[in-house]
């Protein structure tokens, strides 16, 4: 077992462990805001651990590793703006109940 | 059954959750639990290219995570103007 592997499968357990949390606590928090925070953990954090093992996977060519990393920036980008973007949803709502 | 398989099958377990509060939540919980399917969905199709070895699964991963933000602002403003 090389470096590598030990590396892939750490970076993709890790991965698999935030998601499982984020996923709990859609049962375990109680209000909307707090589950809110949960877009954040599931954006953020996986996709670009994901994206770094890919990067270091033994049979990612350039092209392959450019992808991986792409991807876990654009939802590294987008991921704070669309939880913020469902916070002001949610809060308006909270605010002036229709 | 390499490692990326190995994490694949929890990461499609996780979206079991995702559906089971998108469907009993309120509106707003349940786009949460979208956002969160989506999030899972993609770094599923990263892990399945590479356990599969087929870079197709890279642009439908790469196409996923581009389309899903101006869809869920989309709805996310929508429902704070007219829902």
């Amino acid at each position: 077992m090389t470096a590598a592997s030990i590396a892939i499968a750490a970076l993709l357990g890790l991965a698999v462990l935030l998601e499982a949390v984020a996923v709990a606590g859609l049962f375990a928090l109680r209000t909307t805001m707090q589950r809110l925070h949960l877009v954040g953990l599931a954006t953020c954090l996986p996709p670009v651990l994901a994206g770094i093992a890919v990067v270091i996977g033994t049979h990612a060519t350039a092209n392959q590793a450019g992808k991986g990393l792409l991807i876990a920036l654009v939802l590294l980008l987008f991921g704070g703006t669309l939880s913020h973007e469902t916070g002001r949803a949610a809060f308006s709502r909270e605010v002036e109940p229709r | 059954m390499n490692v990326w398989y190995a994490a694949a099958i929890p990461l499609l377990l996780c979206l079991v959750p995702c559906v089971v509060a998108a469907l009993r939540g309120s509106t707003i919980d349940a786009l949460i639990a979208l956002e969160i399917a989506t999030a899972i969905a993609v770094v599923v199709l990263l892990v399945v290219e590479q356990a599969m070895q087929r870079q197709t699964f890279f642009d439908v991963s790469l196409a996923l995570a581009v389309l899903a933000f101006p869809s869920t602002l989309l709805f996310a403003r929508f429902y704070r103007r007219w829902l």
